[in-house]
């Protein structure tokens, strides 16, 4: 499934069933939301499943199951057939409104975690769940007058199923009759002509309504339910009646004694079959591999796509395009060749001006010793302000880069003795954004030497705001001035090769101690510093860095100082401990007869 | 030792777009850039993106309270126009072809376009509100699903080791069609210790997402008739799959413990 048609992140058996947890892609939620459109998609991947497409072909049920019987007429008015493309509703009378009787409804209804209410509800959702259509059910004793669809009046207002007051408004669709809102179409239910176990006659709808107007009015109010998620992914106007006839047979299942009116079916502009014509040669430009037009027909076969014609529940497929890729998925994208680009040379290519300078100039700070940082576009005050930010303090765009470079050069000279840095040259590259609009940035410490040295090479004077020893540059202005990029190729990535793993930074402080020692001059660093490591013998896991900072010769000895770094990953390290590693060095050190200052 | 660690580090993020720079440079793609305040044109409806449709969910997105008088350079629809920070690389596709045709040069195209991008979602591990993506088009008169595949192969074999595998998975994105998801299998030398706090079973990673440059795409910017690839990864995910990065977040607080590794 995950290979042919949307992934599966959890599959979990219950007794003798699978729960699957299907990550449902947008563009497939208005088939797939449910039980049918998972094992049609399983049916269509595994030809070996086909039989689970032809037990679906009860799909196609008889909109008028059960037989009507001569019931008081039902009256349904569309105000705009925009807004409500189908309503199809029915009277049912002579109901017995009780906890559900039958197990199998509840135990699938938990499988999807939906608690069991009534039979009347629970014969609702379990169509929703088996077939995406939301379907709702009245009490037709307390609906006065038609069914009405249209917008709500402004100040109108409804309670809820869950007793909450809304004031509607005309960009909200309602099911109304003539005393007033009976429910907001496609999203919830209404209070006034509720179910309850009192109920003896049902006025059922299974509608289709404009899903960009349901989304809305979902997100307006809050109210994101199982309806509405299903409207706004535009279901197809056909299920409605599948729907009418599943949810009326399961009725009278619960309610053998139940008469069912006549199916009143408002559908002012049916939908009209769709074709898409589909060439081979087509196919095998888009995917890269030549299928034969027997296997294109088979596969659009278990699609139920024959001679073109789509199933009217497809509302996603739309353009050849669309069958490109039913075509690609089902044949198998592993099947697809990989074929080389050719050509490399593109007449009309171009340096990026921007790109170029920007690395130029990254290249020349780094061999001034900087190192380059990011830090992050938000921040508490600014010019730009977001509409939700995350916090607080991240509600606006940073105007400047030299507070985040002042606050992460504090940061790394606390830690400059694990760095092995005696000085943090630090810079930054990157977007501010100010009243005129976004600016691209170079902010940099210890600035002096490297000013110089990027004025050398770019020919340009550079001039911008110096604070606390930050110089802040508006380098898109600068760059402008700057000529073309050159040809050359810039060196710079250096990256690191594939066996490189990165050292993950402990949250424990370090311990740093300096060790300075006097040893004949044809000793060299690296033989005093084995010998050093002896002496930390297995602790040298905690030696998190060191370096010689300092070396000075005197008459026939020389002094070489060593610093040495420790942390652990796991935990604080101690004084004690690190004296005692301190003082095996030393007592290696002396073994040599070498002299610790 | 001491010479050679006080020396400058390029940002892991900067060396890394350099390094992909490289390998797409070998295969004629130039590098295209745009901004990182979009309008809602560029980042949503010319990528196909219907208003007030679920596909909008897909990606979070920072709107930004209106200024009085400020407009985008470059607009194309200077009024009325929402800004937001760009939730995609995406839209660099769109000022790309738009900017080519305006300086009359029709395809082929082929660009990367790397940058900063954001979502508006809680962070953690493996989720940051920023982060970089590199984008990558291809447009021609015929361009094929195989050949995105070749050339996602190659890159991958290039930047995670000659040993790489991908796949392709059925996906959705509102501007391609067909759009595949591509996963990536890197040796296991580096699969040990890998970012990911949720590794698939088989050691294939989520890498990148891609298709073929759904028509509508071509209508909106005039290349009707024409067709394309495209495909966009997340440069902070390369990162951390490729060096054992466990924290995304640590890329961005100018800590020179995790930069002057690199």
């Amino acid at each position: 499934m995950t290979f042919s048609v949307f992934e599966i992140e959890n599959v979990e058996k219950r007794g003798n069933d699978f729960v699957l947890d299907v990550k449902v892609l947008p563009d497939r939620a208005h088939y797939a939301l449910c039980h049918r459109g998972i094992t049609r998609e399983l049916a269509t991947a595994k030809p070996e499943f086909l039989w689970i497409s032809d037990f679906h072909k009860m799909w196609k049920s008889d909109i008028h199951a059960p037989t009507a019987a001569k019931l008081m007429p039902l009256s349904i008015k569309i105000e705009n057939p925009a807004d409500c493309r189908r309503y199809i509703g029915r009277r049912v009378e002579n109901v017995k409104v009780q906890p559900s009787q039958q197990d199998w409804i509840k135990k699938l209804l938990a499988s999807v975690e939906q608690r069991s209410i009534n039979n009347i509800v629970d014969a609702g959702n379990f169509v929703m769940f088996d077939m995406n259509q939301p379907l709702h059910a009245f009490d037709a004793d307390k609906v006065k007058g038609a069914i009405q669809i249209r917008r709500a009046k402004k100040g109108e207002k409804i309670i809820t199923l869950d007793d909450k007051e809304i004031v509607l408004d005309p960009e909200i669709l309602i099911i109304a009759d003539n005393e007033g809102p009976l429910a907001i179409a496609g999203v919830k239910g209404g209070k006034r002509a509720e179910v309850t176990e009192k109920t003896e006659n049902l006025i059922l709808e299974s509608a289709n309504f404009q899903p960009t107007l349901i989304r809305k009015t979902a997100q307006k109010l809050g109210l994101q339910t199982n309806a509405s998620k299903r409207f706004e992914n535009n279901l197809s106007p056909v299920i409605a009646e599948w729907a009418m006839a599943e949810l009326s047979t399961l009725i009278m299942e619960s309610s053998p004694n139940a008469k069912f009116g006549e199916v009143v079916d408002e559908y002012p502009v049916p939908g009209s079959p769709r074709k898409i014509e589909l060439s081979p040669v087509f196919v095998a430009q888009k995917l890269g591999v030549k299928i034969s037009e027997k296997e294109i027909n088979e596969i659009l076969a278990r699609l139920n796509v024959v001679d073109g014609l789509i199933p009217p529940e497809r509302q996603d497929l739309r353009s050849v395009e669309d069958l490109v890729e039913e075509i690609g998925r089902l044949y198998g994208y592993d099947k697809i060749p990989s074929e080389k680009l050719s050509g490399t040379k593109i007449a009309t290519a171009e340096i990026n001006k921007n790109f170029y300078w920007e690395n130029k100039i990254r290249q020349v700070l780094i061999e001034c010793d900087f190192s380059e940082i990011m830090t992050f576009s938000f921040q508490p005050k600014g010019d730009m302000e977001i509409e939700k930010p995350l916090a607080s303090d991240k509600a606006f765009l940073r105007t400047q880069l030299a507070d985040q470079l002042a606050a992460s050069l504090k940061l790394n000279t606390l830690n400059a003795p694990l760095l092995g840095l005696k000085k943090i040259k630090i810079f930054e590259i990157g977007k501010v954004f100010t009243k005129s609009g976004e600016e691209t940035h170079l902010a940099l410490n210890d600035f002096a030497e490297a000013k110089t040295a990027l004025e050398k090479i770019l020919g340009e004077k550079i001039t911008g705001q110096a604070r606390k020893g930050i110089l802040e540059i508006n380098l898109g202005a600068l760059t402008k001035k700057l000529p073309g990029p050159k040809t050359e190729r810039l060196n710079l990535s250096n990256s690191k090769g594939l066996a490189f793993r990165f050292k993950p930074i402990s949250s424990y402080p370090f311990i740093v101690r300096d060790i300075a020692i006097f040893v004949p001059t044809n000793v060299t660093t690296e033989k005093l510093w084995t010998v050093i490591e002896k002496g930390i013998g297995k602790e040298k896991k905690l030696l998190a860095n060191h370096y010689l900072f300092d070396e000075y010769q005197k008459a026939d000895k020389k002094s070489l100082a060593f610093r040495l770094v420790f942390q652990s990953q796991a935990r604080t390290l101690t004084d004690t401990e690190i004296n005692k590693i301190m003082e095996n060095v030393s007592a290696t050190v002396s073994q040599n007869n070498w002299q610790v200052r | 030792m001491d010479k050679e660690r006080s020396a400058g580090h390029l940002h892991p993020i900067s060396s890394a777009i350099l390094q992909i720079r490289e390998i797409f440079d070998e295969l004629g793609f130039e590098v295209a850039e745009g901004p990182e305040l979009e309008d809602e044109w560029h980042n949503f409806d010319a990528l196909n993106v219907p208003k007030d449709h679920p596909s909008r969910d897909m990606q979070d997105t920072f709107w930004l309270k209106q200024p009085e008088n400020f407009q985008i350079p470059n607009s194309k629809f200077q009024k009325n126009q929402k800004l937001l920070l760009r939730t995609h690389t995406s839209p660099v596709q769109i000022r790309y072809m738009e900017q080519k045709l305006k300086e009359g040069i029709k395809p082929p195209y082929r660009i990367i376009a790397p940058g900063k991008v954001f979502r508006n979602e809680a962070t953690d591990a493996t989720h940051e509100a920023q982060f970089f993506q590199c984008e990558g088009l291809y447009v021609d008169k015929i361009v094929s699903l195989a050949q995105l595949k070749w050339t996602l192969l190659y890159f991958f074999k290039k930047y995670l080791g000659k040993n790489t595998e991908i796949r392709l998975r059925p996906s959705f994105f509102p501007f391609t069609e067909p759009s595949v998801e591509i996963d990536v299998k890197v040796d296991k030398l580096r699969r040990q210790d890998g970012s990911d706090s949720r590794p698939p079973a088989s050691g294939w990673l989520e890498m990148a997402g891609a298709g073929l440059v759904h028509p509508n795409v071509f209508k909106v910017v005039g290349l009707e008739g024409y067709t394309g690839f495209a495909f966009g990864s997340t440069i902070d995910r390369l990162i951390m799959v490729k060096y054992g990065v466990p924290d995304i977040r640590q890329l961005y607080s100018g800590d020179l413990r995790l930069i002057n590794q690199f």
